[in-house]
């Protein structure tokens, strides 16, 4: 059971390592930078605050 | 010249093409009818069904899971026929569905992000981390990451990368839906519309086709770097 988890590990790391990573982190700060610019874009009531969450809605009393 | 084009293969390649063609099409049956109740291609929905079986919306689960096991039994010998073609065909397919799926969902929640907010609060697992206030920044970022490893996906040569990300948005979906089905929240997925709190159903299938559909993710997670067009290049 260790071998498997010590081969697992090694080939999860491996893999890992054949990843561009400056793409995939390049693409992320691209997607934050779009998603300030979109709250700002989008009209006030479809805004949000940036921090900060959204009331919870009651639970229907006909649910499935 | 590509093996699977070659003099001797094209015949081959052809016939798995058509196969292959078939299982795409049984694919897109089984998302429908898991996912778009009421589309074009949901069988579980036609009026003429309707009127001799009128129960028979109620089955579109069982359709559509056995619509993709269909699927999956066409790629056998289509893959047996022209391993080269299909497994070319296949990648295809997969960019071209998955990534445009992850696009066409992103849309309607980047142009509301106070719904899609509203939307992930009543899954209610930032509330249970104590971590509150992620949850509109989450609500912002998450859908433009759908977007843009969509369509680096299909139109990027980067699909290892895009297949890694998607991979593991597909995990977080399995997660946030195991942990609303759990909980008993009684609310819908809000993959592709922006609902509230009302079908404990509709969880259960998002989370059969998330289930079903991270395991062609994990695949093009494991392919080379290739365009679209590289694929059909030797």
């Amino acid at each position: 059971m260790k071998k498997f988890f010590q081969k697992s590990l090694q080939i999860s790391l491996a893999y890992l390592k054949t990843l561009n990573w400056y793409v995939l982190l390049g693409i992320a700060v691209f997607c934050i930078i779009l998603a300030i610019v979109n709250n700002i874009r989008v009209s006030d009531e479809k805004s949000v605050d940036w921090i900060g969450t959204q009331d919870v809605m009651e639970k229907p009393a006909d649910i499935l | 010249m590509i093996e699977c084009f070659e003099k001797q293969n094209i015949k081959r390649s052809v016939a798995a093409g058509l196969i292959l063609l078939i299982a795409s099409f049984f694919v897109a049956v089984g998302v429908a009818e898991i996912s778009f109740p009421e589309s074009l291609l949901t069988f579980t929905d036609q009026e003429w069904l309707m009127d001799i079986w009128p129960k028979a919306y109620r089955y579109n689960i069982h359709v559509g899971v056995g619509a993709c096991a269909l699927c999956g039994l066409l790629i056998i010998p289509a893959y047996k026929l022209q391993k080269d073609f299909s497994i070319r065909a296949l990648e295809t397919l997969c960019r071209i569905g998955i990534g445009g799926m992850f696009i066409f969902a992103s849309i309607f929640k980047i142009q509301d992000p106070h719904q899609f907010a509203t939307l992930v609060a009543q899954y209610q697992f930032f509330s249970a981390l104590h971590l509150d206030f992620v949850n509109n920044f989450f609500a912002l970022v998450y859908p433009q990451f759908e977007l843009w490893f969509g369509l680096a996906m299909i139109l990027s040569p980067f699909v290892k990368e895009s297949a890694f990300a998607i991979f593991w948005m597909f995990v977080s979906f399995i997660i946030a839906l195991a942990w609303a089905l759990w909980n008993d929240l009684g609310i819908t997925c809000g993959c592709f519309e922006l609902e509230g709190a009302q079908d404990k159903a509709e969880a259960w299938t998002s989370l059969i086709r998330d289930i079903i559909l991270i395991w062609p993710t994990f695949w093009l997670a494991t392919r080379k770097n290739k365009s679209l067009i590289g694929i059909w290049k030797k």
